[in-house]
């Protein structure tokens, strides 16, 4: 029974592998066709919050699940970027235009500089140091009353519009998350997929051999630390037009924390896992709505029983690449059994 | 002032050394975060008020109190070793899966304690009542004198433990090399199992400790001392229970000293800023060797 | 042409001189060969001439370049590549993406390229795809090129590190004991291939405890023990000289057989 169950379950995921791209794109089809049925401002809500999370954990994946370092404070550039794009839309009256790209230039910056500096640490170091820099930078805005309203946070942050167009509604909105989070997706799979996408998983499994063959670690993972920090600095410009309000408290290490359970939970290193990873995390707080008082023990319970069930997440076990790749070789094979070696290989 | 501000300094920093020492010894055996461990120094403090409740508001009751809260912090710990962090290993879990599940045990526990106790801050009586005494300009309470000893003592007693009893050579053979160790004969899981008892119960002791000297009890002081304990490992040179004591304190010290001289409001921003600058200029941390990996 | 002079090369580890003013050149298109016991310092040469050990005192130039103070990828961007004694693949990639990672220093991509996923840019890929697929089949292993590297037998784990460090185009290849565990045929047949891979062109410095691999195709030899240079020069003087019989004590016998460890 349990045979057939996992033979069953590699069967679908040999079939989602080799047909990702129709996946994906049905899966698209669902997210921009799902407002017709959901069209409650508190769904659509959600489900913006779901894209928002899921650019968060995306971009955390790059540093994680493929360059293989763990990042406790991915919620700094979150906050750097929502905390951009407050002051910027409060004070200067800025579009989202302006806004959405420099959140990610502030949180690009911050990680340059820190990872200019730490990067180099061994990757346990990283952690406490990024954890670090969390906490300093909720610190700074609690404290920097003048410039970032200290634990009151920034109110009435613009609303969203374009061009003279207001797209401040709960459809809008929601496409608009939509759009950033496939743009992040497709940003960071294209790079993924060259030669930079290589360089980047030879430092995860062997960071000596990769330095030994030419890969120059330390400008790559500067690359990563930066790249990653700007998305998360675009979701947080996103997110703080979105409700029109950001405090220092949606930013502290245990956001951190519940962003790196994404990751884990879908399945480090795999993009689709991610995503589902971060959907899950994102409904299950709403789902375990009634139970206020227990959702949060609930919560960490679910996540100690799926990290004992499948301790390398969802789909942490699966390369779709190389299963696709497999697929189609094996399927060679068998059509060229009678033929000679050297057809087949060539 | 000074004088005092180190006093201050040196008492939160015993209670952060004492969190860190467990916290080190699971990371020198594993090499494994312990998300974990700051709650039971939570849930140790908790768990003994309310068997005092039940014993007696004395000497006696806060003993058996303690005595009971590292038991049952202890047998906890043990137990989420057997049922979960213990199953992810036999499976080959990557290391930050077991990372992510002591997450998990964290937010139960954290959440736990606010569903039986309620988020209120709660008294948590001093039994002993045994005042405090002058040296030169600043005031020494004997709790202070009482934390500082107990703190010495459980170091020396783990440094015993680690360095001579069999207990210790096979906890330092895991953490040279589990599969070796297991080969040879150490039984890996027991003493992995004993380790996270071990180090709840010192978390809990200490918990109980800080608790009596601050006379309350408040929902989040497991985390305001877990990313203390996190931090004092890695400054001390983590692995090394000395190295936990000394992380410990100085930035127990340093943040009293912020707190006095600079902002209370920046005070863990400069504790953290210091951190990160010793990181980076010193990966190894104040004790800990310098290891050239062999290639 | 000499292409690498290393000189009075010494490196420490606190108290231990694992290398002692070593010297050696590399001319163009040789064979050159590193033996001694084991613990001589043999793969600490190579890790100072890759730049992964700063070397206390002493030169390396590489075409007149001085190596002393270069990161590794520069170096292997220069022109040296190695393979590493104790096997370090990309456990997590495949055979042929083992391979293609090494192409990286000899490609260069715009990054708008990459982004657009651009004709050049596929076509580069296309490239550095058979390209890793030639080295494969040089090595026997294109009909594994889909497995995870660590499923190879260890053998096989050995070609692929060479395939790899070939990849890289590199004009000096390390060899660090590529014959290591494999057995008389498949040494034989090691030693055939270290000949194929210096008539495409690649200049190779070998280290390896087989004397008859070494012996049978080694140009020159360089012999240490404890870090210092007993001897060097033909395999016949090297193999004759009483230092080197000596350093393998009452294993002069085994000189001419093999001698593994
Ligand atoms: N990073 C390091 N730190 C300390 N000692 C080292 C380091 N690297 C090498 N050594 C020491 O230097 C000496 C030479 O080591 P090396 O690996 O170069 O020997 P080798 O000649 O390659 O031996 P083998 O034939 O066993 O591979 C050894 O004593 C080794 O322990
Ligand atoms: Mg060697």
């Amino acid at each position: 029974m349990k045979k057939l169950f996992s033979k069953s379950i590699k069967r679908i995921i040999e079939k989602w592998a080799v047909n990702e791209w129709k996946v994906a794109f049905s899966c698209l089809i669902i997210a921009l066709a799902l407002p017709i049925v959901l069209n409650t401002r508190y769904l659509l809500s959600v489900m913006t919050i779901c894209c928002v999370n899921s650019i968060l954990a995306v971009s955390l994946n790059m540093l994680t699940g493929y360059l293989g370092i763990t990042s406790l404070g991915h919620a700094a550039f979150y906050g750097l970027g929502a905390y951009t794009a407050a002051i910027l839309g409060t004070r200067f009256e800025l579009n989202i235009i302006v806004t959405l790209p420099a959140g990610m230039i502030i949180a690009g910056i911050a990680a340059f500089l820190l990872g200019l500096a730490a990067i180099r640490a061994p990757s346990r170091h990283l952690a406490i140091i990024t954890l670090g820099f969390c906490e300093i930078v909720k610190i700074v805005e609690l404290n920097w009353f003048s410039f970032t309203g200290g634990a009151n946070g920034i109110h009435s942050v613009p609303r969203i519009s374009l061009l003279g167009w207001d797209l401040s509604g709960k459809y809008a909105k929601y496409y608009l998350a939509l759009f950033l989070l496939i743009l992040t997706i497709s940003t960071i799979s294209l790079i993924m997929h060259s030669k930079i996408g290589r360089a980047i998983y030879s430092i995860r499994d062997n960071e000596i051999a990769a330095e030994s063959m030419g890969v120059n670690v330390f400008s790559y993972k500067l690359f990563v630390f930066t790249f990653s920090a700007m998305f998360a600095g675009l979701a947080g410009a996103f997110y703080a037009h979105h409700f029109s309000y950001v405090s220092p408290l949606s930013f502290t290490f245990e956001q951190s924390i519940v962003l790196l359970s994404m990751v884990i939970l879908g399945g480090i290193g795999s993009m689709p896992g991610t995503i589902i990873g971060a959907i899950i995390l994102s409904l299950l707080p709403e789902l375990l709505r009634d139970f206020t008082t227990w959702r949060q023990v609930i919560y960490g319970a679910i996540i100690v029983i799926l990290m004992v069930a499948r301790p390398s997440g969802m789909l942490g076990k699966y390369n779709f690449k190389h299963i696709r790749q497999q697929v189609k070789y094996s399927k060679l094979l068998t059509k060229n059994e009678n033929k000679p070696l050297e057809k087949m290989t060539g | 002032m000074l004088f005092q501000q180190l006093i201050n300094g040196l008492t939160i920093g015993t209670a952060y050394a004492l969190v860190t020492i467990g916290f080190t010894m699971i990371y020198g055996v594993l090499e494994l975060t312990n998300f974990a461990h700051s709650s039971y120094y939570m849930l140790g403090a908790y768990l003994c008020v309310s068997f005092m409740n039940l014993i007696g508001l004395d000497v006696l009751g806060f003993l058996l109190g303690t005595i009971g809260a590292i038991l049952v912090c202890g047998t906890i710990s043990a137990l989420t070793d057997k049922l979960a962090l213990g199953v992810i290993r036999k499976r080959g879990g990557a290391a930050i899966s077991a990372l992510l599940c002591t997450i998990g045990i964290q937010t139960v526990i954290n959440n736990a304690i606010i569903l039986g106790y309620g988020s209120e801050t709660r008294q948590f009586i001093n039994v002993f009542n045994l005042g405090r005494f002058k040296i030169g300009p600043a005031t020494v309470s004997w709790m202070q004198v009482i934390i500082a000893t107990v703190a010495i003592l459980i170091m020396l007693l783990l440094t015993f433990i680690i360095r001579r009893t069999k207990f210790g050579a096979g906890m330092r053979a895991i953490s040279q090399n589990q599969r070796a160790a297991q080969m040879m004969g150490v039984k890996v899981n027991k003493i992995i199992q004993w380790t996270f008892f071990i180090s709840a119960s010192v978390s809990a002791l200490s918990g109980v400790l800080i608790g009596m000297y601050y006379r309350t009890l408040e929902v989040n002081m497991a985390t305001v001392v877990g990313s203390k304990a996190f931090a004092a490992a890695l400054l001390g040179g983590i692995g090394e229970l000395p190295g936990a004591v000394i992380g410990g304190f100085v930035i127990g010290v340093l943040e009293s000293f912020v707190a006095g001289y600079v902002s209370s409001g920046y005070r863990d921003a400069i504790a953290f800023a210091v951190l990160i600058v010793v990181l980076v200029v010193r990966p190894q941390g104040i004790l800990g060797k310098k290891i050239h990996h062999k290639v | 042409m000499k292409i690498l002079d290393i000189s009075h090369l010494t490196i420490r580890f606190g108290g231990l001189t694992a290398v002692n003013d070593f010297d050696m050149s590399v001319s163009k298109g040789e064979i050159v060969g590193i033996i001694g016991p084991n613990g001589a310092g043999k793969t600490t040469v190579f890790n100072m001439l890759t730049g992964i050990y700063t070397p206390t005192s002493g030169t390396i130039h590489y075409r007149d370049i001085l190596l002393n103070n270069r990161q590794p990828h520069e170096i292997a961007k220069m022109g040296i590549c190695r393979t590493f004694q104790n096997i370090r693949l990309f456990d997590k990639m495949t055979v042929i993406e083992n391979v293609m990672v090494a192409s990286h220093t000899r490609t260069a991509e715009r990054f708008i390229n990459i982004l657009t996923r651009s004709k050049k840019m596929r076509k580069t890929e296309a490239a550095v795809e058979s390209n890793a697929m030639t080295l494969l089949e040089l090595v026997g292993l294109a009909d594994y090129r889909y497995e995870y590297a660590p499923s190879l037998p260890y053998g096989l784990q050995r070609k692929l590190e060479i395939a790899r460090a070939m990849a890289a185009e590199p004009e000096i290849i390390l060899l660090d004991e590529p014959a290591a565990g494999m057995n008389d045929r498949e040494t034989s047949e090691m030693a055939k291939f270290i000949l194929e891979i210096r008539d495409m062109g690649f200049t190779v410095v070998l280290i390896e405890h087989d004397m008859r691999l070494v012996m049978g195709i080694c140009d020159r030899v360089y012999v240490l023990n404890f870090g210092s240079l007993i001897a060097e020069g033909c395999c016949e003087d090297v193999k004759t000289n009483p230092a080197v019989i000596e350093a393998y004590l009452g294993k002069e016998v085994q000189l001419n057989a093999s001698t593994r460890s």
